[in-house]
């Protein structure tokens, strides 16, 4: 017969000569190596010498019997698999329950039967493989699995060296998000801008593990960077996509909603695609307002097809927007059904405080699991409008100063039609201007009056739009909607930045001169009228508190502004 | 008992064959190994000692099975069961048997060898 399982060396243990010779005979015919013992101590010496690879062992020997031999062996090999053949005349179901017990894995009987034999050995050869190619196989997953864990480790440090944590711990945000959502696919960002408002976004992207994770790192990156520079919520979401798109394998996408908040102007822009219905909870009526997904998911359409087109929302203080991925909607229970968005609605429906809505969503979520399994990628946002107080506490990002830089120094630059069309001029003037040593820390000031003066010139005096309109919510978004026509069809006018930096000793002084193309007001009949009231609609009570001066000019297409900084001034 | 062989010589066949030229060793070292075990069997009868009477008994029952001399192996294990059950009364009839069949075994064992 032929022998599959190659050469082993085998142990036989037997007070009998006789009967040891015999199987010694049989073994060594049988093409195997053998070592002899006759009593059970040398038998478990044997196996710590020469490590054989399935021992035969007779029941009953002196000084130690082939029971406690065998349960000694055992031990010894630990979790190899050295199978055991007890060799015994005995016969009774007692007898041979105590061989299993003591960890024998089969009998052979006397006298021996050297095809009976052959066969087992063959058996237990090819079981011992099998057990050979297992122990291999779990070590080498196990070394995988660690090396897996050591690599997302390793991302999860990268990304959140990219991500940080944004300004996600200001008191006016809430959020549920798992330690290792980056591997559910879920991020969640937010970053303060420059003007002091805020951006939060919200990305859930398809599959599990490293594919899941990887597009959150550039789009963190660019998040943060664009936010920071000033960028508008239109261009970074048109950024993200175009860059997921460029970089994701088709199939890989990410569902997202991005929230742009403008704490001053209680104005709030959002762009959601492929994300479940956000909604935003006005505290004051407790009105219940669904922002559905109006596009395809980021990284799914290139750049020309790809929209990014807002939805509006006049806002006021308290009201709470809430974002979520898919987790809560379909979180299930121990009968394996899903929460589902009407169970979310109710508990909406059922709030009695606002402040604790965010609890109540998670209470209502837990008690609906129970003893389910948690698959703990529940993603959650709150994001709420705060008051006055708590926008001037929300921590500013931090800054490094350079010591050497421009002090002194005058730009003229204008914007023709094209450029108003296409181009967001604040980034670049902003990333100019914060050049200067030391007024890097008041960049938020100074994007501020630079946002403001550039979208009156823009809106009401190149496009010639009425500020009046945005005074209640369906004029919010025919506003939008005409600043987008007009923009379109614009092929006359511009807008002129003249900046002037000085020194002075305790810091310096910016001069901001924007004139545009328009009609400009009659400011000064405004001014005699002592009602501040068309100049509200321009945003310029804040500017005047941040600027020495604001004064508008010619015919009232003309405004400048002067800002001063001193090296000791903090952030804020 | 007395439809059993003395020798089994067909399982003799195999173990020549399995032996090969150890055979010869192999009954010599039986025959050693018996007179070993019998002194042995006669001191545990002497000594009362219903243990060690079972276990010679089941020994030697092991080698006699599987030397090929089934009717020598019936016989051990019928002291056995004696010695296990703690009771030896009719042992001695009993070792007496086993002695006059070991000498029959012997001496066919002997013949095989010429």
């Amino acid at each position: 017969m032929e022998d599959d399982g190659g050469s082993l060396k085998i142990l036989i243990a037997d007070d009998n000569e006789t009967d040891r010779m015999i199987l010694h005979a049989i073994v060594k015919k049988q093409g195997h190596a053998v070592v002899t013992a006759s009593d059970g101590v040398e038998a478990v010496e044997r196996f710590i010498e020469e490590q054989p690879e399935l021992i035969l062992l007779d029941a009953l020997m002196p000084n130690m019997d082939g029971f406690e031999a065998a349960r000694r062996i055992k031990e010894l090999a630990g979790e190899d698999l050295v199978p055991i053949i007890f060799l015994t005349s005995l016969k009774d179901a007692e007898s041979l329950a105590k061989c299993l017990e003591a960890g024998g894995d089969d009998f052979l009987s006397k006298p021996y039967n050297r095809i009976i034999l052959q066969a087992k050995i063959n058996a237990f050869s090819r079981m011992r493989n099998m057990h050979l190619t297992m122990q291999k196989q779990r070590d080498q997953i196990a070394l995988h699995n660690e090396h897996l864990l050591h690599e997302q480790e390793t991302a999860k440090a990268v990304f959140d060296n990219v991500a940080h944590s944004g300004c996600l711990d200001s008191p006016n945000i809430k959020y549920l998000l798992s330690p290792l959502a980056v591997f559910n696919g879920d991020v969640l960002l937010a970053a303060r801008k420059p003007s002091g408002g805020m951006h939060v976004l919200l990305g859930d992207y398809t599959g599990h593990g490293l594919p899941a994770a990887i597009g959150a790192m550039p789009m963190a990156e660019i998040f943060y960077a664009l936010t920071s520079k000033g960028f508008t919520i239109e261009e970074i979401i048109k950024e993200i996509n175009a860059k997921l798109k460029a970089i994701l394998p088709t199939g890989v996408f990410c569902c997202a909603c991005m929230v742009d908040m403008e704490f001053r102007e209680r104005e709030m822009k959002v762009w959601i695609g492929g994300l479940p219905t956000c909604f935003l909870y006005r505290s004051g009526t407790g009105e219940r307002v669904e922002i559905a997904s109006n596009h395809l998911p980021l990284g799914v359409l290139s750049g020309d097809q790809f929209k990014v087109k807002m939805q509006v929302f006049e806002v006021s203080e308290g009201d709470r927007v809430y974002m979520w991925s898919d987790g809560i909607h379909e979180a299930r229970n121990d009968q394996d059904v899903m929460f589902g968005e009407e169970r979310l609605i109710d508990v909406f429906d059922r709030c009695t405080s606002p402040e604790s809505l965010f609890d109540d969503i998670n209470v209502a979520v837990e008690e609906y699991l129970g003893e389910a399994e948690r698959d703990d990628d529940i993603t959650l946002v709150e994001v709420r409008i705060p008051n006055e107080r708590e926008i001037e506490e929300l921590p500013e990002e931090t800054i490094d100063i350079s010591d050497k830089g421009p002090m002194d120094w005058h730009l003229d630059y204008r914007l023709n039609p094209l450029s108003l069309k296409y181009f967001n001029p604040l980034p670049f003037v902003l990333q100019l201007i914060t050049e200067v040593p030391g007024l890097r820390r008041c960049s938020g000031q100074v994007y501020t009056i630079l946002a403001e003066l550039y979208s009156n010139a823009l809106e009401h005096g190149v496009l010639g739009l009425d500020s009046e309109l945005k005074k209640n919510p369906q004029g919010f978004s025919e506003y939008y909607d005409l600043r987008a026509k007009r923009l379109e069809g614009l092929d006359l006018g511009f807008v002129n930045f003249k900046l002037n930096h000085i020194p002075t000793e305790t810091g310096g002084a910016l001069t901001v001169l924007i004139s545009d193309s328009g009609e400009g007001f009659d400011f000064q009949s405004k001014l005699d009228d002592g009602s501040d009231k068309q100049y509200c609609g321009r945003g310029i009570p804040l500017i005047s508190t941040l600027c020495r001066s604001v004064t508008y000019k010619g015919c009232g297409n003309e405004v400048e502004a002067v800002f001063e900084w001193h090296y000791t001034q903090t952030g804020s | 008992m007395t439809d059993l062989q003395h020798l089994d010589l067909e399982a003799l066949e195999e173990l020549r064959d399995v032996m090969e030229d150890e055979f010869q060793s192999l009954i010599e070292t039986f025959i050693v190994d018996a007179e070993r075990k019998l002194v042995a069997f006669q001191a545990a009868i002497s000594g009362a000692n219903a243990d060690e009477v079972g276990k010679v008994s089941h020994s030697f029952k092991g080698s006699c099975s599987n030397i090929g001399a089934p009717l020598l192996s019936a016989l051990c294990k019928k002291s056995e069961d004696k010695g296990r059950e703690n009771d030896l009364s009719g042992v001695d009839v009993i070792f007496d048997d086993i002695c006059n069949e070991y000498q029959i075994v012997k001496k066919l064992l002997t013949e095989q060898l010429s």
